[in-house]
């Protein structure tokens, strides 16, 4: 009895919610600033400090210079656990920062790797098209995901093997497998819960896999996931494998049957624990691995600037298996990926963009060299390989202080350069300050030659010869109003520009633009045709997988959101002109929208229904509900 | 073992975690030694400001929560021991709170009781400790435990009655 009654007592008291809030604000925020009368002592306890940290800063620099390689090898958790460390904010570090001016930027090291580039055969080009070749014997022709490289998969959230479009619904965390035809039929649904995505992404189809990737738990760290489903009967699609790697989900490719998941991995400073490798070394747990990655296949950046890594991992999509993971400590954004190479790009406070090239080989990923380009990089776009030379766009932007009289007036000046760099990652050559003021709204690198548009009032198309990698130059400037978002290669000597119109005064846009320019030469190009939707717009600006483009059959489409609700359109390019197809009006939807072709039937797939046009005149044939 | 979740599961000691589990526990433990609200807010805080420096160091949730027992025993005792505990008054809970006072109450009879029986009485009934984790709680050795704790039920007996300790 008494037990019970102290219990219930007990129970009854709790601590006020006002001060809990304040008590769990003070432990959130430890390092808080000093009080103000303190301040000058710890000051001088931390510059005394700060001479024995110089000191050993120096020891270790020297202890370096001895070490050839430009990307520091790691032997062991414990040489990871201090570098992460070194992240953990603290009063000396601080003070010995402001001191300094930046202890954590380490000056790029002049001795470089001899890293010997090896130019792999298209063996992998041509796996992956035999196994598209291989895949759905029914000679059906369909559209494919608008992808940058030729034989490297990017993920989307519709696709279609020619008998099946399979959707992936965001909202409501489903896939869908559909049976296409003049009667749509919906075959299949998975339901993915909380367990298994917190988030769901995009996925690819693999043979008769489907990999679903998504980003698992919340929370600073976070998880990636991929399932693998066999969907060689689509009645009932078998989950298979499930990959799973530590850090959010940045992007992904597929080559061949190999998938490359591509994550963020923050590290929580002050969370690290020397004991458990989880909190600062990531984990991969899939078929064949569960655990830390292996040290020696973590690499600390030189231009390591947060304490996040990004996490490499090939899989295969056969069994499941991992087949090479290669982390480095050090952020990224932009992914560029080939057959042969990953390139990412990440980012620093003073404007310049560390590159990181690791070559990637049946699902193994190893990091070969590191480099640095000043200014930042638009898109995947901006990045391409060409003949074992890599090549960036990028747009540089530098307050200037302009001091008249008693006004000192601050101003962001850009500039755009064009960059080429070896395999190591060493400038061969560039063009520097180019159109200044402006900065770069699209770039497409066709082999030899590079396109990109800047843009401020006008639209400056230009041309760069590329072929003597050492030499590039300009050759070509076209001036239009409005500006390309994207630019999509479309048959010989023609390039495709999905952008916006504009005020050639003010510079506003007025709308979206279709652009048809003539590169067949490329020192004189020219805008061949043109179309504006006014006061439309439409997420392929944004998006490059949402807009299709196929040159084959001769189509354009895309969605529009504009004054008139959203609709889509579908444009074909003859005699020198666009011409349009059909302008579909839509129901508002509140998903994204894909539209894509099978034989002779156009279908636009969202989350909430599917519509079926016949191709001769597009009138709609069916519609499914979803 | 899922590693790489246990990545996420390592923080079952943060002290953000730590404190939505056990903010209540340390604040009951803090009440029963102090009497007072006010001083136990001040305790809570003071505990979990300590915890900061050795959540690290846990091992498991068990572990987490006899740690912070332990900081809530000791920073009660270094309360007693303060300037201004020494030189002020405490407000009589009574005047501030009558309705927690009722005399027939099993929680005013603990209170009543010395601070050193309510709080093995409290570790014992109200936490689950076992006389050689109270020990080691408290730093103290077992067999004293076990005399407060005997005692402490004695008076009890006496003052509500309570024939089933």
């Amino acid at each position: 009895m008494f037990e019970k009654d102290y219990r219930e007592k007990m129970d009854e008291i709790r601590a006020d919610g006002y001060i809990k809030q304040k008590v769990l604000r003070k432990i959130n925020a430890p390092k808080a600033k000093a009080p103000s009368r303190l301040v000058i002592t710890r000051v001088a306890t931390a510059v005394v400090t700060c001479f024995a940290l110089v000191i050993s800063v120096f020891a270790l620099k020297t202890e370096q210079g001895a070490i050839p390689a430009a990307p520091v090898k790691q032997v062991s958790y414990g040489d990871i656990y201090q570098a992460v460390k070194k992240f953990q904010p603290s009063f000396i570090d601080e003070a010995y920062d402001f001191l300094t001016g930046g202890w954590a930027k380490n000056a790029t090291d002049d001795a470089e790797a001899e890293v010997i580039y090896e130019y792999v055969t298209d063996d992998v080009m041509l796996k992956a098209e035999a196994a598209d070749d291989a895949d759905v014997g029914n000679g059906a022709e369909y559209s494919e995901t608008n992808t940058q490289v030729e034989g490297v998969a990017e993920s989307d959230i519709v696709i279609t093997d020619g008998k099946y479009i399979y959707s992936l619904a965001h909202n409501t965390q489903k896939l869908r497998i559909i049976k296409a035809g003049k009667k749509p039929e919906l075959v299949s649904t998975v339901s993915f819960d909380k367990s298994d995505f917190y988030m769901l992404d995009q996925m690819y189809l693999v043979g008769k896999r489907i990999v679903v990737m998504g980003n698992n738990g919340k929370g600073r760290m976070g998880t990636t996931t991929a399932l693998i489903y066999d969907v060689s009967s689509p009645e009932a699609p078998k989950k298979l494998y499930e990959c799973k790697q530590s850090g959010y989900y940045n992007t992904s490719r597929v080559i061949g049957d190999k998938l490359y998941l591509i994550t963020d991995f923050n590290i929580t400073v002050n969370d690290i624990v020397e004991k458990t490798p989880s909190t600062y070394i990531p984990a991969v747990c899939c078929e064949d691995f569960d655990g830390t990655v292996e040290a020696d296949t973590v690499k600390i950046s030189e231009n390591c600037e947060h304490p996040r890594y990004t996490v490499i991992c090939g899989f295969s999509v056969e069994d499941g298996s991992l087949l090479g993971t290669q982390s480095v400590l050090g952020g990224t954004q932009t992914v560029y990926c080939s057959t042969k190479n990953i390139i990412t790009a990440g980012y620093t406070f003073d404007d310049s963009t560390p590159i990181i090239r690791y070559s990637i080989n049946d699902g193994k990923v190893e990091l070969k060299a590191e480099g640095k380009i000043e200014g930042s990089l638009l898109n995947q776009f901006s990045i391409d390989e060409h003949k074992g030379n890599f090549r960036f766009v990028t747009t540089l932007s530098k307050g200037v202080e302009t001091r008249d009289g008693n006004i000192v007036s601050y101003q962001i000046k850009q500039s755009n350069s064009l960059v080429v760099l070896n395999s190591n990652l060493e400038q061969l050559g560039a063009i520097e300050n180019l159109a200044p003021d402006e900065r770069v709204y699209s770039v497409r690198f066709m082999g030899d030659i590079a396109y990109f548009v800047t843009f401020r009032q006008v639209d400056p198309l230009f041309s760069a010869d590329l072929s003597d990698p050492e030499n590039p130059k300009i050759i070509g400037a076209l001036k239009i109003p409005g500006f390309s978002n994207y630019l999509f290669p479309y048959g010989e000597g023609k390039l495709l520009g999905l952008g916006q119109d504009a005020d050639e005064q003010t510079g506003r846009t007025k709308g979206m633009k279709l652009s048809m320019f003539d590169i067949s030469d490329p020192s004189n190009v020219t805008e061949g045709a043109k179309t504006v939707i006014e006061e439309q717009y439409s997420n392929a600006l944004y998006d490059h997988k949402a807009s299709l483009v196929d040159y084959k059959r001769n189509l354009i489409g895309f969605s529009l959101w504009g004054n008139y609700g959203n609709e889509y359109h579908i444009y074909t390019f003859e005699n020198g002109g666009f011409k349009q197809l059909a302008q579909i009006k839509l129901n508002a939807v509140n998903s994204e929208l894909r539209g894509l072709y099978i034989n002779n039937e156009f279908y636009i797939v969202s989350e909430e229904y599917i519509r079926v046009y016949d191709m001769t005149d597009y009138t709609e044939i069916a519609r499914l509900e979803l | 073992m899922d590693s790489v979740k246990m990545a996420e599961n390592i923080n079952f000691a943060s002290p953000e975690a730590a404190f939505e589990k056990y903010a209540d526990t340390v604040y009951r433990l803090a009440f029963v030694r102090t009497k007072s609200s006010n001083d136990s807010d001040d305790i809570l805080q003071e505990v979990f400001l300590r915890y900061l420096k050795v959540w690290q160091k846990m091992q498991s949730e068990e572990h987490v929560k006899a740690m912070l027992l332990r900081i809530t025993v000791n920073c009660s005792n270094s309360l007693k021991t303060s300037f201004w505990f020494k030189k002020t008054e405490g407000l009589d809970e009574k005047l501030v709170a009558p309705q927690t006072c009722d005399e027939t109450d099993v929680l005013s009879a603990v209170l009543k009781l010395p601070v050193k029986y309510r709080t093995v009485i409290h570790l014992h009934y109200y936490c689950g400790y076992s006389v050689n984790e109270i020990a080691k709680i408290e730093k103290l050795n077992p067999s004293t435990v076990k005399t407060h704790l005997s005692r402490a039920r004695a008076i009890l007996k006496k003052t509500i009655k309570a024939d089933d300790l």
